[in-house]
C-alpha cells in the first residue's frame, strides 16, 4: 500500500463536508492513493456511492465513520472486517435512535463494546488526546477495547496551535503507548471548493459569512493533497506515515462483501421457499385460470419459477405475497404496480391483476439473469389504510429486521439560492424574490435575477450564482420515502445504521432507495393510493344498496356505455384519466376496449409527446396514415401500437428482435435509456442498435429515428405492465361512474382528499349527472357522505367531514348525540356535542342548522350567543332573556357564498348560477354552449379556474379549466398571453377568456387572446383551484 | 358644547416608508411585519392593491403574484418618534393635541380659543391639511363634536375635510361609517359583517347585553361610545420642556474668557431649575451663532450625570478651546437634557478601590471634551482568524475592568503592529541570511512555520504563510508571506 487516506468526509457529513463522495474518489484515484477511507460523521450515508465509484475507478474504499462521543469529542472508527461494519453500523444506530433526528452522541462504553473488528482513530481538533483535559481514563478502556488497533492521529492542517496540540497528543501518545498515524481532515477534493465549505458552516450554524468568524477554518488546508504534498507534511515523521499505509492495509471490509439474505418465510415442516412458492403459485393458477391450465401460462410460470429458484429469490416472493394475504384477511384492498405486473408468478399468487401471458407482456422487464438484482415489487395500498400493512410488516419482523428507506433530500435551485444567500448576507426578502422566479426543474439561471431586479454583474450576485450553483445537487438531509420497506435475515442496523425520522415511532435507514438497489438489496414499496380506497367504499355502497358483490377483477367487462363516457371525456374522479392532459387526449382516441385504455393511460406521459409518438399513433387509429412496419419481423412487436412504440417492453422486444439484443441486455438497455443524461451510457447502444438493425434489413433512417425515439421515450415512459394495472383500477371506476353515479360521487367524496379535482368539482359534477346532493344537516347526515334513498333513487347526503373547523371526534360526537335523540335547539344541540365555538360557528354558516333555525344569520347569532354563554346562565334561562335580534335574510348568492366559505362546495347552486342573468346581459355563453360553437368560432367566456396546470413538456404553455353551472371550458393560454395578463392569470378565481375556439371532433378547447376581469356585481366565491406545475 | 377635530394620517407607517424610499413612489408597496418571508403584510398602496396584494397576505405569497413588489419594515420605534414629529407639528394649530395610542396616525386636537386666530374653522382645518402636506403627509379632517365620532368620521373619509355645525349632524353622519372605521378588533367586526352589521347605524341597533354577552367589553364599550352612552374627553400630551436659555450679543466676540463667563452666567439659573427638580445634567448642548451666520452645535455628555457647575464650566473651557470662534459669537444658547439621578446610596459601604473610579471618569471626560469624541477607546475581542481582526476598538471606557487569569507558566507575548509592515523583498534563503531588521539584528537564524491564514473571499481574499523567525541576536519576530502580493511582511514581534 503505497498511500492512503485515512479521514475524508464528504457532503454526506451534512453541512460540513463540501465534495460529493464520488469527487473524493475520482480526485484520490487521480492523484494516485490507492486507498481512501470514507468517514463521514456519525453515519454512512455516502459509502454506497463511493462504493460503486470506487469500484469502476479500482480504488480501495475504506469505510468508517467519525463518531460524536457524549463529552463533545470524537474518534474515527474504520471498519478492518464484516464484523467491525456490523459493529460500526450498530454503534451509530445506538447514537442515533437515542438522540432527535440529525444528531447522534455515544459513551466512550459503547465505543468499547463494539470495538471488535475496528479501527480506532484517536485525534484532531475535537479530540480529547489533543485536548487540555486529561484523558488517562478512557485513554485506559480504549486501550483495552482496541488493542493495537488504537492509533493516535496526528493531523496537520497548517495551524499555529496544532503545532501545541500535537506535542500534547505524542507526549500521551508515548504515555499510553499508541502507534502515531498521520492524516489530514479531508472536508473536499478541491481547495477551490473550501468557498463551499465555508457555506455549509455558515448555514449549519444559522449565520452569515461575514459573522461567522472562527466558526470557519482559518485555511484552505481541508482539500485532498497529492501523495507528495501529504509525505511533505510530514517530512519529520516517517514511522506515522508508515502507520497510515498499515492501517489502510489492515482494512479488508469491502462493501461488496455485505451478503444479504432475506428474511426467510415461516414454511410448512421440511419445505424449502422454492417448493412452497411452486405450491402457491400453482395453486393460485387453478384459481385463475381453473383446472386445467393453459400450457402457454405453465410454460412461463415454470420459466420464472426456474429462474427465481436460481437466483434464490423465492422468500421475497412469499413475503409479497403474506402481504397481499394480510390484505385480504383485513378487506384492504391492494394491487401490484409497476414490473411486476410482467409476472405469471405474481399474477397466480394474487399479487398483480393483469395476466401477463394474455397481454403479451414481457417478464424480462421484471427479473433477469443478466441484471443480477433483485425483483421489485411495489404493492399500492388503500391510501388510508396502509399504516396497517405498515404496521404488520413491523411486528412480523420486528423492528431490528424491518426498516423504511430513507428520501435523500438535496439542494435543489430554489433551496440552494435561499441558503447560500443568507449565508452570504443577502436580505430574505431579496432572496425569495429570485426563489419564487426559479422554477421547479431548471437549474439556476442567471436571468431570474434580472428578472428579480437585481443587478447580475454586482461581486455579490457572481458570488451568489457560483456558490448556489455548486451547492446544487447536495444532499441536505433524509426524509422518509413514501413506503420503502428493507427486511434483513440478520438485524439491518448491521447492514446500515437506522434513525429516526421526523414521523413519531418510525425509524428510517441511513440508505435511500438507489443506494439499495446499487447493493442488490431486497426492498419492498407500500405504496398508498387513494382510488383503491375510492372503489373500496363503492363496492362497499354497491352492497349496501345495490346488493352488488363486486370486486376490480369481477366488474363487468367491455361496457360500451362505459367506453362511451370514457370517449366523452367525461372522467372527472376517474383514477389516471381524469387530469386536464387526459381528458383532451380522451375523445381523440375514443376508447373502445381496455387495452385502448391501457395506451390511453400511457399515452399521455411525457416520454411518448417528447419522443413524438402520439401524433403518429393517432393518425394511424383514425385511419388517417397507413399502418406500416420497418421491417416485417417488428410487426408482432409493435402491431398492437400501430407501429409506433409507445411502452418501455416495445423498445426492449424492439431491440431483441431487431438487433439480437438478449433480454437481459434488452433490460440493461431500458435501465440505460432512463439515466441516459446522467450516465451517456446510452451511446454504446447506438452504434450496436443501428449497426444490427441494418443488417436485418431495416432502413438506416428508420434505425436513426428508433435510437432518437429512445432517447425521447428516456425515463418517463411507462412500462406496458404498468398501464395494464391502472386501467384496470381506471376502468372499475369509470363502470361505477357510469351505471351508479350516486355510489361514485359519495365513495369519491369519502375517500378525499385524493385525485385532482376539488369537493366542489366533484360535486357540481354528480349534480351534472342527475344526482341530488343534499346539504350537510345536524339531524341527518353522518360524519361520512351518505347514501339517502327516495322514490328508489339515490341521493347523497353531504357528510360532515367537509365542515370547516369540525375534526374527527366532534363529528363523532354529533353522530352519537343525534342517535340518542334530535336536535330540539342550536343550544340542546351545544350543550350536548360539547363543540368548540369555531365547529358550532361553521356549522351555522354552513346551514347544517336549517331544521333548527330556518335563517342562517339567526343560527349563527344564535350558536355564537350559546358557545358564549357560560353554562350556569344557560341552566338558569338567562340565554333566552335577551330580546331577539333581527337579520336580514341571505341572498341566493350569498347563500352560495356561505355554503363555500363554510364547506369549500354548494350541495345548493353553482356559484354562477345566480348571476347567469347578468352574464347572459354581458354576452357571454355558458359551457354548454361553447361546447356546440363550431372550430374557429370567436369566444368570450366567464367561468371558475378549477384547474391550472404549466407541464414540462408543453413549452411553456399554460391549461386551465374553467367551470360553471353548465359543464367545463378547457382553455390553453400561450407563454406571450400568460406573460401580458400573469396576475389575473395565476391569481383571478373568477375569470374572463377571449379567443378562438379549437374542435377536433368532441375535443373543445379555448386558445386564450385575452384574460380579463368580468365585471359583475359580486365576486362569485369559488372551490379552489387545483394548481400543478 | 365644545368642538374637537380629528386629523387621521391614514395608513401612516406606509406613508412613513414611502417617504423613507422616494423611489418606490410609483411602484407597488407593501409594509410588512418583519424582514422574514413568511411575514405578514400590514398595508399596501394603491398599486399593489391592484395587482391582488392585500394586508394580511404573506410576504412570499405576494411575491408570487408580483415579483417587482417593493417591501420593506418600519419599526414601531421610529413611527412614535415620527408621531411624536407630527404632533409637534399640529402644536402650531392648537396647544392641546392628543396622540392616539391605539391607533398611530389619529390625531384629536382641541378647537376651543382659536377663532379669534383663524377666519373659520374651516380656514384652520384647511391650513392644518396644508402643512402636512407640506410635510409629505396625506390627511383627512373631521371638525366635530364628539371624540369617537369625529375620528370615525376622518377614517371614512377618502380626502379632505368635513365640518359639522351641529352633534346631531355628526351623529347621523357617524350612523353611515362602516365598521371597518371605529377600531373594531378583525375578528369581531368579520363576524358582525356576517350577521349583516356593516355599519355603526346597524351596530346601535342590536341589544348592547346580547353584544356584551357574544362580543365582550370591548364591543360592548364601542357600542357605548357609539351611540353616544360613552363620552371621553380629549387628553392631551405635553411635550417635554427641555430648559434652554439664550443670549444675543450687541458686537460678535471673539475672546473664549468672555464667552466662557456668559455661558456661566446662562448655565447658572439652569442648574438652580434642575436642582428644584432634583435632576442632574445628561447632555449639554451649546449652540453658537457666528456672525457670517454660520452655527456651530457642540454636545457634551459626562461620563458621569452631573449637577457640579465648576465640572461642566470646566468642560464648556475645553471646548471652547478646541474651537475657531471667528468671525465672532453673535448668540449662545444652552440646552440642557437631564434626568433622575442614579442612586449611590448602595455604594456607600462598599470598599473603595484604590484607584478612583470618579477621577478616572472625570479624566476621560477632560480628553474626550478636548480631543473629540472617539478620542478615547478601548479594545475588544473579536472572532477572527487574521491578527488585525482579532480586535477591534470601542469608543468608552471599558464597562467592566478586565481580570485576567495569573499565567501558570512562563509567557510568550506577540505584540502587533497596527498594520502589517512591508519587509524588503530579499528572498529567506539567500546566501548571506535573511537580514530582516538590518545588518545590526544579524540574520534570520531559524524559521518555524509555515501556518497558514486564508479567507476573506467573499470581499477582498487574504493568504498568508505566517512564520515565527529567529534572529542572530535572539530577537524573535512574527512574519508572514503575503501569497496575493507575493512579498513578506512583518506582523509584529515575540517578546
Amino acid at each position: 500500500m503505497s498511500a492512503a487516506l485515512l479521514w475524508c468526509k464528504s457532503n454526506f457529513s451534512f453541512l460540513e463536508g463540501a465534495s460529493h463522495p464520488d469527487e473524493l474518489c475520482e480526485e484520490a484515484a487521480r492523484l494516485g492513493y490507492d486507498a481512501l477511507a470514507l468517514t463521514d460523521r456519525d453515519g454512512v450515508y455516502g459509502v454506497v456511492r463511493a462504493h460503486v465509484k470506487a469500484r469502476d475507478l479500482g480504488l480501495k474504499l475504506i469505510v468508517g465513520a467519525q463518531v460524536s462521543v457524549d463529552d463533545g469529542s470524537s474518534i474515527v472508527l474504520l471498519a478492518q472486517d464484516r464484523a467491525g461494519y456490523a459493529n460500526l453500523c450498530q454503534l451509530l444506530s445506538t447514537g442515533r435512535l437515542r438522540s432527535v433526528k440529525g444528531a447522534s452522541v455515544v459513551s466512550w462504553s459503547e465505543v468499547c463494546e463494539r470495538a471488535s473488528g475496528l479501527i480506532a482513530l484517536w485525534g484532531g481538533e475535537e479530540s480529547r488526546l489533543s485536548r487540555a483535559e486529561e484523558c488517562d481514563e478512557i485513554a485506559g478502556s480504549l486501550r483495552a477495547a482496541f488493542g493495537d488497533r488504537l492509533y493516535a492521529l496526528a493531523a496537520r492542517h497548517r495551524r499555529a496551535e496544532e503545532v501545541r496540540h500535537e506535542a500534547r497528543l505524542r507526549e500521551r501518545a508515548r504515555r499510553f503507548s499508541l502507534p502515531v498515524a498521520a492524516a489530514t481532515e479531508v472536508l473536499y477534493h478541491r481547495q477551490d471548493r473550501r468557498r463551499v465549505q465555508d457555506l455549509v458552516t455558515c448555514i449549519r450554524r444559522g449565520t452569515t459569512i461575514s459573522q461567522a468568524g472562527r466558526f470557519l477554518k482559518p485555511n484552505a488546508e481541508h482539500h485532498l493533497k497529492s501523495p507528495h504534498a501529504f509525505a511533505e507534511l510530514f517530512h519529520d515523521d516517517l514511522v506515522a506515515q508508515a502507520h497510515t499505509r498499515d492501517i489502510a492495509a489492515r482494512c479488508t471490509f469491502s462493501m461488496s462483501d455485505l451478503s444479504y439474505r432475506y428474511p426467510g418465510e415461516r414454511l410448512p415442516d421440511g419445505t424449502s421457499a422454492a417448493q412452497w412458492l411452486r405450491q402457491l403459485t400453482f395453486e393460485g393458477a387453478r384459481a385463475r385460470y381453473g383446472a386445467r391450465i393453459p400450457a402457454p401460462v405453465v410454460a412461463q410460470v415454470e420459466r420464472e419459477l426456474t429462474l427465481i429458484d436460481e437466483l434464490d429469490y423465492g422468500g421475497y416472493f412469499l413475503t409479497i405475497h403474506d402481504l397481499v394475504l394480510f390484505c385480504e384477511r383485513e378487506k384492504i384492498l391492494c394491487q401490484g404496480r409497476g414490473s411486476a405486473a410482467n409476472s405469471a408468478v405474481c399474477y397466480c399468487l394474487r399479487i398483480t391483476a393483469v395476466d401477463p401471458v394474455r397481454m403479451d407482456l414481457l417478464f424480462e422487464r421484471f427479473l433477469s439473469k443478466e441484471r443480477a438484482e433483485p425483483p421489485d415489487i411495489d404493492l399500492d395500498i388503500e391510501h388510508e389504510r396502509r399504516e396497517e400493512v405498515i404496521q404488520y410488516m413491523y411486528a412480523k419482523y420486528g423492528r431490528a429486521h424491518a426498516a423504511m428507506v430513507a428520501n435523500l433530500v438535496c439542494y435543489r435551485a430554489r433551496s440552494a439560492v435561499r441558503d447560500v444567500g443568507k449565508a452570504l448576507g443577502w436580505k430574505e426578502s431579496q432572496l425569495l424574490r429570485v426563489a419564487e422566479l426559479l422554477s421547479h426543474w431548471d437549474g439556476i439561471e442567471e436571468g431570474v435575477f434580472t428578472q428579480a431586479g437585481i443587478d447580475t454583474s454586482t461581486h455579490a450576485c457572481r458570488l451568489l450564482l457560483e456558490l448556489a450553483s455548486e451547492i446544487e445537487g447536495f444532499p441536505r438531509h433524509l426524509s422518509i420515502h413514501p413506503g420503502g420497506f428493507l427486511l434483513g435475515h440478520e438485524p439491518v442496523s448491521t447492514l446500515v445504521p437506522i434513525e429516526n425520522a421526523t414521523m413519531p415511532d418510525r425509524t428510517v435507514i441511513q440508505w435511500d432507495k438507489d443506494d439499495v438497489e446499487a447493493l442488490g438489496l431486497f426492498k419492498v414499496d407500500l405504496l398508498g393510493l387513494g382510488a383503491l380506497t375510492h372503489l373500496h367504499r363503492a363496492f362497499d355502497l354497491l352492497r349496501e344498496h345495490h346488493g352488488l358483490e363486486l370486486t376490480i377483477a369481477t366488474v363487468p367487462p367491455d361496457d360500451r356505455a362505459t367506453f362511451e363516457q370514457i370517449s366523452r371525456a367525461d372522467t372527472v374522479g376517474v383514477f389516471q384519466i381524469e387530469s386536464r392532459a387526459q381528458m383532451s387526449m380522451l375523445p381523440q382516441l375514443g376508447p373502445k376496449t381496455y387495452y385502448d385504455l391501457v395506451i390511453e393511460i400511457s399515452i399521455v406521459r411525457p416520454g411518448p409527446i417528447t419522443g413524438g409518438m402520439v401524433h403518429p399513433f393517432l393518425r394511424r387509429r383514425n385511419g388517417e396514415e397507413t399502418v406500416e412496419y420497418p421491417h416485417e419481423c417488428l410487426r408482432p412487436v409493435l402491431e398492437k401500437t400501430l407501429g409506433v412504440p409507445l411502452f418501455q417492453e416495445q423498445v426492449m422486444k424492439l431491440a431483441v428482435v431487431a438487433a439480437d439484443y438478449t433480454p437481459g441486455e434488452a433490460d440493461a438497455l431500458r435501465r440505460d435509456m432512463a439515466a441516459w443524461k446522467k450516465t451517456g451510457r446510452i451511446a454504446q447502444h447506438r452504434e450496436r442498435l443501428i449497426t444490427r438493425m441494418q443488417k436485418k434489413g431495416i432502413a438506416i433512417e428508420f434505425a436513426e429515428r428508433v435510437f432518437q425515439q429512445i432517447l425521447g421515450f428516456g425515463e418517463y415512459g411507462f412500462p406496458e405492465s404498468h398501464a395494464a394495472s391502472f386501467a384496470l383500477i381506471s376502468y372499475a371506476g369509470a363502470w361505477i361512474k357510469c351505471h351508479h353515479p350516486a355510489v361514485f360521487a359519495c365513495s369519491l367524496l369519502n375517500a378525499q382528499p385524493m385525485g385532482f379535482y376539488s369537493v366542489a368539482t366533484i360535486v357540481e359534477d354528480a349534480k351534472r349527472h342527475g344526482v341530488e346532493v343534499r346539504p350537510a344537516d345536524v339531524q341527518r347526515s353522518r360524519w361520512d357522505c351518505s347514501l339517502e334513498k327516495k322514490d328508489d333513487v339515490l341521493a347523497v347526503r353531504m357528510g360532515l367531514r367537509f365542515v370547516r373547523n369540525l375534526g374527527y371526534g366532534a363529528g363523532r360526537a354529533i353522530e352519537i348525540a343525534v342517535d340518542e335523540a334530535p336536535f330540539t335547539s342550536i343550544e340542546d344541540f351545544h350543550r350536548r356535542t360539547k363543540i368548540s365555538e369555531n365547529a358550532l360557528k361553521s356549522l351555522a354558516e354552513a346551514g347544517a342548522f336549517e331544521q333548527l333555525e330556518r335563517e342562517r344569520r339567526s343560527a349563527l347569532w344564535s350558536a355564537v350567543g350559546a358557545s358564549r354563554t357560560e353554562a350556569h346562565e344557560m341552566f338558569a334561562g338567562e340565554a333566552h332573556a335577551e330580546p331577539p335580534a333581527r337579520f336580514a335574510p341571505l341572498s341566493e348568492f350569498d347563500t352560495i357564498r356561505w355554503d363555500y366559505a363554510a364547506t369549500n362546495y354548494s350541495a345548493r347552486s353553482h356559484p354562477l348560477a345566480p348571476l347567469r342573468a347578468e352574464l347572459d346581459a354581458l354576452g357571454l355563453p355558458d359551457a354548454r354552449r361553447v361546447s356546440k360553437m363550431r372550430d374557429g368560432a370567436r369566444v368570450d367566456y366567464a367561468g371558475l379556474v378549477i384547474c391550472r396546470q404549466r407541464p414540462g413538456t408543453a413549452a411553456g404553455v399554460t391549461f386551465m379549466t374553467l367551470e360553471d353551472e353548465t359543464g367545463f371550458v378547457n382553455v390553453i393560454v400561450k407563454p406571450v398571453v400568460f406573460e401580458a395578463h400573469a396576475v389575473l392569470g395565476k391569481t383571478r378565481a373568477f375569470l374572463g377568456v377571449s379567443g378562438r375556439l379549437q374542435v377536433k371532433g368532441s375535443s373543445v378547447q379555448l386558445l386564450a387572446k385575452k384574460l380579463w376581469v368580468p365585471e359583475v356585481d359580486s365576486e362569485p366565491q369559488s372551490g379552489g383551484s387545483r394548481d400543478f406545475h | 358644547m365644545d368642538r374637537m377635530a380629528c386629523v387621521e394620517l391614514p395608513t401612516l407607517p406606509l406613508q412613513l416608508l414611502l417617504r423613507a424610499h422616494p423611489e418606490w413612489r410609483d411602484e407597488p408597496v407593501a409594509l410588512i411585519e418583519r424582514e422574514a418571508p413568511h411575514a405578514a403584510i400590514l398595508c399596501v398602496n394603491e398599486e399593489a392593491r391592484r395587482l391582488g396584494i392585500a394586508p394580511g397576505m404573506r410576504y412570499s405569497v405576494a411575491l408570487g403574484l408580483c415579483a417587482k413588489l417593493c417591501a420593506g419594515v418600519f419599526e414601531n420605534s421610529a413611527v412614535a418618534t415620527e408621531v411624536e414629529g407630527i404632533a409637534e407639528l399640529l402644536r402650531r394649530f392648537s396647544p392641546r393635541v392628543e396622540a392616539s395610542t391605539e391607533h398611530r396616525g389619529t390625531f384629536w386636537l382641541d378647537t376651543r380659543g382659536l377663532t379669534p386666530l383663524y377666519p373659520s374653522l374651516a380656514d384652520w382645518a384647511r391650513a392644518i391639511e396644508a402643512d402636512l402636506c407640506a410635510a409629505g403627509f396625506a390627511a383627512t379632517i373631521a371638525v366635530g363634536f364628539r371624540r369617537f365620532a369625529s375620528a370615525a368620521i376622518a377614517r371614512a373619509l377618502a380626502r379632505g375635510i368635513v365640518l359639522f355645525e351641529c352633534a346631531e349632524e355628526e351623529h347621523a353622519a357617524l350612523l353611515r361609517v362602516p365598521l371597518v372605521h371605529i377600531g373594531l378588533e378583525p375578528a369581531a367586526r368579520a363576524e358582525l359583517e356576517k350577521l349583516g352589521v356593516e355599519r355603526v347605524g346597524d351596530l346601535v341597533l342590536l341589544h348592547a347585553g346580547s353584544l356584551l354577552r357574544r362580543f365582550g367589553p370591548k364591543v360592548h364599550a364601542l357600542h357605548r361610545r357609539a351611540s353616544g352612552d360613552l363620552q371621553e374627553p380629549l387628553t392631551p400630551q405635553h411635550p417635554v420642556i427641555r430648559p434652554r436659555a439664550s443670549i444675543g450679543l450687541e458686537f460678535p466676540e471673539t475672546d473664549r474668557v468672555r464667552l466662557l463667563a456668559l455661558c456661566q452666567e446662562l448655565l447658572a439659573p439652569l442648574l438652580t431649575r434642575l436642582e428644584e427638580r432634583g435632576e442632574v445634567v445628561l447632555t449639554l448642548a451649546f449652540h453658537l451663532t457666528l456672525d457670517d451666520a454660520r452655527t456651530v452645535e457642540e454636545h457634551i455628555s459626562p461620563a458621569v450625570p452631573t449637577r457640579d457647575r465648576a465640572w461642566l464650566v470646566r468642560l464648556l473651557e475645553l471646548r471652547l478651546e478646541s474651537l475657531s470662534l471667528k468671525p465672532g459669537v453673535a448668540r449662545v444658547e444652552i440646552v440642557l437634557e437631564a434626568a433622575a439621578p442614579r442612586v449611590a446610596e448602595t455604594t456607600l459601604f462598599a470598599e473603595r478601590p484604590r484607584r478612583d473610579p470618579a477621577a478616572a471618569a472625570k479624566a476621560i471626560d477632560a480628553l474626550t471634551v478636548l480631543l473629540g469624541p472617539g478620542s478615547v477607546v478601548h479594545a475588544r475581542l473579536q472572532d477572527a482568524h487574521l491578527p488585525e481582526a482579532r480586535f477591534a476598538w470601542s469608543p468608552g471606557t471599558l464597562p467592566h475592568r478586565p481580570a485576567p487569569h495569573a499565567p501558570t507558566s512562563p509567557m510568550l507575548v506577540r505584540r502587533i503592529f497596527h498594520a502589517p509592515h512591508a519587509l524588503a523583498p530579499l528572498a529567506p534563503h539567500a546566501s548571506d541570511g535573511w537580514l530582516l531588521r538590518g545588518v545590526t539584528h544579524g540574520c534570520v537564524q531559524r524559521l518555524i512555520g509555515p501556518h497558514s491564514l486564508s479567507g476573506g473571499w467573499w470581499r477582498s481574499e487574504v493568504e498568508r504563510d505566517y512564520h515565527f523567525a529567529e534572529l542572530k541576536n535572539g530577537e524573535l519576530y512574527w512574519i508572514f508571506y503575503d501569497k496575493r502580493r507575493r512579498r513578506w511582511f512583518l506582523q509584529g514581534s515575540v517578546s
